[in-house]
């Protein structure tokens, strides 16, 4: 207790389904969630794998809080070596799915192998089946989840599912579960596609135990009481979600805007969360309907809205499903970024459709803007044409365009698969490599580097490419979230980032969310897990599996070529400075914050994990 | 000589804002030769408790020094409470 210690093993190739004892060993070491489906992956996938071949294995896996009453314990999983970077993968997802999992009696649902046939899985409880799935492959992800739910007749099954762009191979394709929660980044849905995995059906009536039910009543509580009297966790993230983002850090000079040309957007305000407030002219009614929580969330940051029905996105589109013309779930700081300040299009309805539409195919709306700003810097340096693009005139700013290419990219048709490929390879094929604004692999996230130093040194070093959920120092250098710090400094960045990645992969092992952490530390969460599971749980344990299950992860990254040769920035981080806004004049000093942070994970000079250090976190 | 600023409020702020004000959740605002941060904040009657990230033209200003920081012709300053995304 708190995990189920089974393990459902469903191999598609034999089209069997096998249960397992977790492998408790590991558990001691790796907690849950990310640290202990990591393990697995280090131990039964090889790192020179070819991620798309069925030699990769998914594992889809909850922690030891998950299905419990904690505040925000519904998270799940999903780790695999990733399509998109070739490194791990770990995308996290809330919603209803990861409790109904632990629910059913299982800590993980490990897919390995391939289906020689579109097919879904169905769990009810111990009973698992591999069913065909040939009625919704090529559906999208909420028609396979009416089609799901109808079939079995059951309005409570849970449902993770695939969209057309990660049955065509669109490598930064999610997996989305409860119709708008995603497992977002890295291509986790385009590995399930490679498996002819179209959804994962759950059903569980079994409950989950904990080891001390009243202790962890009253450290729950008292948990829960943290998060209400904080003023970001009880007021503002409820109040304007992740979009109360989009004024602050474009006011302070780190919007990414024009592929990161620029780090001021002048439309930021229209799209920002306080829009979102705004009655609009036709109708009246604002953009923004509710928020909404996942399971057991008492945060409840996520938001549900509406397009404007003039918009033209959806004006006399009779075919869009109705969700289109109702209420979804939309639009997040980072979807709202990505497709537009830096594709410099400030029309919010046309940010919530294109929202949407990641919801509905399984999209990572961060990789799928950044690829689309990229391709608009191509198009009006004229690397590529009308000819490449099939027509669109592809320029910063063009909603319209910025439309097209989203759903050309969702279906993978034409452009789109091309585009679906990522930056990376989109640029590196077009002969402007340095115009991608990645790393390994995987596009930047909402924050200029080179306005907040210790981001630049977050997205050189994280292990999953460049990301902003390994390692939010942003907390620190903008929001002032525990400490306020400099953003312009180098100085200080390499321990402030390790203790964020550290605590990070902590919070990402236990089965809570991180948006927890603005709020608690491991302080917090320890006396939660030490109640809920056997042994001792302390802030030292937790703090020593967050970095050894970083270690790990780099580890495994070395093995497949991208450790320390990987730690790098684009050019136009580290020598192309801010032209305008409170940064100007500045670039990344990676080069300053990289040895330090080497030295201070105690690694070797190129950045390889040294023995000792190995020997220390028992690696 | 009066002097020509931009103030802008935000998230659970704004509810400070004057009606009629729309240039992205601001206002222009005159104040004298001697305005500072701190006796704007007072003079407009914003919430001391509530504040919490104050920028002016985008830079941070620190809680002890703040109030004593002058303001000149033509200088944005946004205030926002405690907030965070991601
Ligand atoms: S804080 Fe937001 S993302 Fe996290 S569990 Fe709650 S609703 Fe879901």
């Amino acid at each position: 207790m708190s995990w189920t210690k089974k393990v459902l093993r469903i191999n598609l190739t034999e089209g069997t389904c096998t249960p397992e004892p977790l492998n408790m060993e590991w558990a001691e070491l790796y907690l849950g969630q990310r640290g202990l489906a990591t393990k697995y992956l280090t131990e039964e996938v090889p790192p020179t794998t070819d991620p798309l071949s069925p030699e990769n294995t998914m594992y889809m896996i909850t922690g030891p809080l998950t299905g419990t009453m904690a505040s925000t314990a519904g998270r799940y999983s999903v780790v695999t070596k990733s399509p998109l970077t070739g490194a791990v993968a770990c995308s996290n997802s809330g919603g209803f799915f990861g409790n109904e999992m632990k629910c059913a009696g299982w800590d993980m649902v490990i897919l390995e192998g391939k289906s020689p046939t579109p097919v879904y899985i169905s769990i009810n409880d111990d009973k698992a089946e591999i069913l065909p799935a040939d009625e919704i492959w090529g559906k999208s992800v909420w028609e396979a989840d009416e089609w799901l739910h109808a079939k079995h007749q059951d309005p409570q099954l849970r449902i993770a599912a695939i969209g057309v762009s990660g049955e065509k191979g669109v490598l930064y394709s999610a997996i989305i579960n409860d119709l708008h929660r995603a497992a977002g980044r890295s291509g986790v849905g385009t590995v399930m596609g490679s498996k002819n995995v179209k959804a994962i059906a759950l059903r569980g009536s079994k409950g989950v135990t904990v080891n001390d039910p009243k202790a962890f009543f009253e450290a729950t509580t008292a948990a829960k009481k943290v998060l209400a009297e904080n003023a970001v966790t009880g007021e503002g993230l409820p109040a304007l979600g992740t979009q109360v983002l989009m004024n602050v850090i474009n006011e302070m000079g780190a919007q990414p805007t024009h592929n990161y040309k620029e780090s001021v957007f002048a439309g930021a305000s229209k799209i920002s969360g306080e829009a979102m407030l705004e009655a609009r002219d036709s109708d009246g009614k604002p953009n923004l309907t509710r928020n909404a929580g996942c399971f057991a969330c008492t945060i409840s940051c996520g938001r549900i809205s509406t397009i404007d029905p003039q918009h033209f996105s959806v004006q006399n589109k009779e075919d869009l499903h109705p969700s289109y013309h109702g209420n979804s779930g939309g639009l997040e700081y980072e979807a709202a970024w990505a497709l537009g300040s830096d594709t410099g299009v400030d029309d919010l309805d046309a940010l919530t459709y294109a929202q949407f539409v990641c919801n509905e195919q399984g999209l990572d709306p961060i990789s799928l803007g950044s690829t689309i700003a990229a391709a608009m810097e191509l198009f009006e340096e004229g690397v590529i044409t009308t000819e490449d693009t099939g027509g669109i005139e592809l320029n910063f700013g063009n909603a319209e365009a910025m439309i097209k290419c989203t759903e050309l990219v969702a279906k993978g048709e034409g452009f789109g698969l091309e585009l679906g490929q990522g930056s990376a390879r989109f640029c590196e094929k077009h002969g402007r490599p340095e115009l991608s604004m990645t790393v390994r692999g995987q596009e930047f996230p909402a924050y200029d580097p080179r306005s907040i130093q210790g981001m630049g040194l977050g997205y050189a070093t994280s292990n999953r490419g460049a990301c902003h959920l390994r390692g939010y120092t942003v907390a620190s250098e903008v929001l002032g979230i525990p400490i306020k710090t400099d953003p312009l400094e180098t100085e200080g960045k390499a321990g402030l980032q390790i203790a964020f990645q550290n605590a990070t992969a902590a919070f990402d092992s236990a089965g809570i969310c991180i948006f927890t952490s603005f709020a608690w530390s491991l302080e917090d969460v320890a006396p939660q897990l030490d109640a809920a599971c056997e042994g001792e749980w302390t802030v030292e344990r937790l703090s020593e599996i967050g970095e050894r299950v970083w270690n790990l992860e780099r580890l495994y990254n070395d093995a497949a070529g991208l450790g320390g040769s990987a730690d790098k920035l684009p050019p136009r981080m580290v020598s192309e400075a801010v032209t305008s806004g409170p940064a100007e004049g500045k670039v990344n000093g990676l080069d300053k914050m990289l040895p330090e942070y080497y030295a201070e994970r105690g690694w070797s000079p190129e950045g390889d994990v040294t023995a000792e250090t190995k020997a220390r976190l028992g690696l | 000589m009066s002097k020509k600023i931009t103030v802008k409020l935000f998230a659970s702020l704004m509810k400070f804002l004057p009606v009629n004000s729309t240039k992205s959740h601001g206002f222009d605002y005159k104040i004298d030769e001697t305005t500072t941060v701190g006796y704007l904040i007072d003079d407009l009657k914003l919430p001391r408790n509530v504040i919490h990230i104050v920028l002016l033209n985008g830079v941070y200003l620190d809680a002890e020094t703040r109030d004593e920081t002058p303001l000149n012709e033509g200088d944005t300053l946004g205030f926002w409470p405690p907030v965070a995304g991601g």
